[in-house]
């Protein structure tokens, strides 16, 4: 069976995917066909103006993209003076908006300007990208320097809604270093300033409708060395001003008038306007075609593109449909194919979107059943890449509960991987509010994306309304149950309470199996969390277990666990002194930060901990000092979730100190104080910046808060249960833990909080901070009327 | 039998694909999962599965598809159980399904794809 992708087969399987994922036939120019009349003329004219920008404005079916393909066919041949050899094509879709346009002007750029395009490549494919000065300020860096190119931007027209796909263009078009020329074709006028500019000072040429329009000589070699079809001049003229001059329409007709219709009668059932008559003109058309082809035409309408696999499952494997499909990808003009070993095609543009438009009205149950088949076809023998369209298609036929299966079992490594986690949110944000709250997968995920945006109280009112949702079974992604997903979920990101996720991390493990790839990364996190609150074996022990469970792995995880163990490992070699394996494992928590989507990702701050940390156990303050200050660069309007900001400070505090730098002391210092401020439990953050302090000699005064280091994780955990309602028994379940155990831990916790009741202990916790106060802990929303998942975003 | 008792090969063509049954098997909690691009490549780790163990197999392959390995399978004695996979008709499916039980293997069951955790744990361990 043929698969849809080619990305999924034979690639190493530890391979880090660089860069939004794109189906090749994406930056496939159409290729030459015999049919098409050569616009010499045009072409001439666009290499005669010496024009940098080139404008196709025109609707659709007037050839743009032709006429670009053909100019770029020509390239090859040109002398350098009348422009660039050398041609990237791009056809862009309704889902380039933004930084991912720009994702995929770099992939096709890639291969004609070479690694310069890398950074910005990665620096595209990540969420937090800085637009401006990540992606576009170093693809015209990379231009300054590249031979000339020629980059065309066909279909321009459905990106421009996008206001910042729309400022970008502004910003780049005005800046295009000299020797290179774009290209772009639209069926509006792109109404961009930057083009009226470039229009102005000569520099651009504008290809018109009119200037597109057949005259009666094209459409009299059009018909008869395209098509075989010989009429008289007269015949060829009056046709040709019927349609005026419009190609797709002239090809209908003469699809018409090879079956035996004269001119005349054809001319006859035209109406006025455009859309009727192309519309009329394709019904002529399909009425003349066996009902097999007709069928595959108007079935097909509902892809964008599609293999011979696809169209057999969308319409059944009979030789009826596979002559259908045989004979019009051979010979109508109406299937292009998108690729050289013509695996891929689509249907022309204008009549797809006649019938399309025309079946969604006509038969909707019929487009439904349609789309369904497709996504499935996309889900099952797609790679990576197809999943959008697998998405696309659920969500069109609105088969909500497969579309929410599909990105809650990809949900998390989608949420985790730069360029796809903007493609969760952008699922998730097509999904009708009402669905959302509805099901708990899907509230899953928004827990997940408010997690990774650091809203922890947004993260948990999700995973509550899942709760609520009852779910039975497992989760899309194989996890047992809700339940045990949402103890994972809370333990990847501490916010300000370490004791919670590493109870959650505990609980998570108890039940993960071994080989769940999740495991490595709740096992990776729970090093990171146990790390900040100093308990150092515990941190090495997880360190380890995550390493070992990631190398078991038979694919790449999620990024964090290529990086995060080594990083934690590294930070427990320095705090024992042992420069030699802090160092090593430092510089190898690097490398592997850097082979990954998150190297330029605030989320892997521990490296720059780290890294910071062995170079100043080994001498090098200064190189440590400038590896924080790097690292904080890049948490602008970042929300931490998982103390990594005042963790770095304090490695920022360390450097300065060793330097001998009391006031870049301080001042680190009391940024992460401001930034802990009533922090829950951030373990030995607080403590550890108070000795750093002390170590510049400092007065006791700035001694970190009150928090009786004695009480262990256990105990805060069980402390926190007591401020809430519930029997100790109750309360044992909740943490599952014995009732013998808890109240060994009530016992402890009494005696080191100098207090003999439950009240005495609550009331004590919350005056030391260890516990919120009740308007903090227990949320008086109402709970039945949760926000429009739209209006909080995931 | 526990599913952490459990061997399961994943016969499938796609790496992608392969890799995401394969993730959502070891989530469920199957004991260890190994992977076939074809029913040649299967055929070769067969002597490593015992009767308890499961055979995950793809209808539709290039090189030997999944009725000639099912073929090749129960012309064996013993041998893994069979769950057959297919995102063809659920006519195809159920033929499939027959001509195995004809043949003499244990067939766990015949899942449509897309292969969802819920219909991979409905065949893996019934309830």
């Amino acid at each position: 069976m043929s698969t849809a992708s080619e990305t999924g087969r034979g690639s190493s399987t530890r391979a880090v995917q660089r860069g939004a994922v794109f189906p090749r036939t994406k930056f496939h120019r159409p290729d030459r066909r015999t049919e098409h009349v050569q616009r010499g003329a045009l072409l001439d004219a666009i290499d005669r103006s010496g024009a940098r920008v080139v404008v196709v404005d025109a609707p659709a079916g007037f050839g743009k993209s032709t006429l670009l393909s053909q100019w770029a066919d020509r390239a090859g041949d040109r002398g350098d003076e009348a422009g660039p050899r050398r041609v990237a094509w791009v056809s862009l879709d309704e889902d380039d908006a933004g930084v991912r346009l720009w994702a995929a002007v770099l992939a096709a750029l890639r291969p004609l300007v070479g690694d310069a395009l890398d950074p910005a490549l990665e620096a595209a494919a990540s969420p937090d990208a800085d637009l401006r000065d990540e992606v576009l300020v170093p693809i015209l860096d990379a231009l300054e320097t590249a031979e000339p190119l020629a980059l065309v931007l066909d279909d321009l027209h459905l990106a421009l809604d996008d206001a910042r796909a729309r400022s970008s263009l502004e910003w780049v078009l005005g800046r295009l270093p000299r020797p290179h020329a774009l290209l772009i074709a639209t069926r509006r006028d792109p109404g961009l300033e930057a083009l009226r500019r470039l229009r102005m000072h000569g520099e651009l040429l504008d290809v018109r409708t009119e200037d597109l329009r057949f005259g009666a000589d094209e459409a009299g070699r059009f018909l008869r060395d395209g098509l075989g079809l010989e009429l008289a001049a007269d015949e060829v003229a009056a046709l040709d001003g019927r349609i005026e001059g419009w190609p797709a329409a002239l090809y209908l007709a003469a699809l018409r008038l090879r079956t035996g219709d004269s001119v005349l009668d054809v001319m006859a059932r035209m109406r006025e306007r455009d859309e009727e008559l192309f519309g009329d003109l394709a019904d002529e058309v399909l009425r003349s075609w066996p009902a097999a082809e007709r069928r595959f035409v108007r079935d097909t309408a509902v892809l964008d593109r599609f293999t011979v696999d696809l169209c057999l499952r969308l319409l059944g494997d009979d030789d009826e449909i596979r002559g259908a499909f045989r004979t019009l990808t051979r010979t109508s003009l109406l299937m292009t194919p998108l690729d050289d070993e013509r695996t891929w095609f689509r249907s022309h543009h204008l009549l797809r979107d006649v019938l399309r438009t025309r079946l969604v009205s006509e038969d909707p149950g019929h487009a439904r059943r349609l789309h369904v088949r497709a996504a499935e076809w996309f889900e099952t023998e797609g790679g990576e890449s197809e999943l959008h369209e697998a998405m696309h298609h659920y969500l069109a036929a609105r088969e909500w509960d497969a579309a929410a299966e599909l990105l809650a079992c990809h949900g998390i490594r989608f949420v985790q991987s730069g360029a796809l986690g903007g493609r969760a949110r952008e699922w998730f944000h097509r999904f009708p509010a009402e669905v959302v709250r509805a099901d708990p997968r899907l509230c899953f995920v928004a827990a997940l994306l408010h997690a990774l945006d650091g809203d922890r109280a947004g993260r948990d009112d999700w995973l509550e309304r899942g709760r609520r949702g009852g779910w039975s079974g497992p989760m899309p992604d194989g996890t047992a149950s809700y339940d045990l997903a949402a103890e994972w979920a809370t333990a990847l990101v501490c916010f300000d309470d370490l004791g919670s996720a590493s109870a959650a991390a505990e609980r998570a493990l108890d039940r993960l199996p071994t080989g769940a790839p999740v495991r490595a990364a709740v096992e990776a996190l729970a090093a990171w969390h146990a790390h900040l609150a100093g308990r150092v074996d515990e941190a090495d022990e997880l360190a380890e277990r995550a390493r070992a469970a990631r190398d078991a792995l038979p694919a790449a995880g999620l990024p964090l666990v290529d990086y995060l163990p080594e990083a934690v490992l590294a930070l427990g070699a320095a705090g024992r002194g042992d420069e030699e394996r802090a160092e090593r494992l430092a510089a190898a928590a690097a490398v592997a930060r850097d082979d990954g989507p998150l190297r330029r990702a605030p989320h892997a701050l521990p490296v720059a901990c780290a890294r910071a940390r062995a170079a100043t156990l080994a001498g090098r303050p200064e190189e440590a000092a400038a590896t924080c200050r790097e690292a904080l660069e890049l948490v602008r309007g970042w929300s931490d979730s998982s103390l990594m900001v005042p963790a770095v400070l304090l490695e920022l505090a360390r450097a300065h100190a060793a330097l001998g730098d009391a006031p870049g002391t301080r001042s680190a210092v009391e940024r992460a104080r401001r930034l802990l401020g009533r922090a829950r439990d951030a373990g030995e953050l607080p403590s550890a910046l108070g000795a750093v302090l002390a170590e510049i000699g400092d007065p006791a005064g700035d001694a970190p808060p009150a928090v009786p280091e004695e009480l262990s994780v256990r105990e805060v955990g069980v402390l926190r249960a007591l401020s809430g309602s519930g029997s100790l028994r109750e309360l044992a379940d909740s943490l599952f833990i014995s009732r013998n155990t808890i109240k060994t831990h009530t016992r402890s916790l009494y005696a080191k909080l100098g207090v003999a009741s439950r009240e005495e202990a609550v009331a004590r916790g919350r005056a030391l901070g260890l516990i919120g106060t009740p308007t903090g802990a227990d949320r008086d929303d109402e709970p039945d009327a949760p926000q429009d998942p739209r209006r909080q975003r995931p | 039998m526990s599913l952490a008792e459990r061997t399961v090969l994943v016969v499938e063509d796609h790496e992608f694909q392969r890799q995401t049954i394969r993730r959502i098997l070891s989530t469920l909690g199957v004991g260890a999962v190994l992977e076939a691009a074809d029913g040649a490549a299967a055929l070769e780790h067969l002597d490593a599965l015992h009767d308890d163990d499961v055979l995950l197999c793809d209808l539709d392959m290039p090189g030997m598809d999944g009725r000639e390995l099912l073929r090749r399978i129960a012309g064996r004695s013993g041998g893994p159980a069979v769950v057959i996979a297919s995102g063809l008709s659920a006519e195809v499916l159920e033929a499939a399904e027959d001509r195995a039980r004809a043949d003499g293997l244990t067939v766990l069951g015949a899942v449509r794809k897309p292969l969802t955790a819920r219909r991979l744990l409905g065949v893996l361990q019934p309830t």
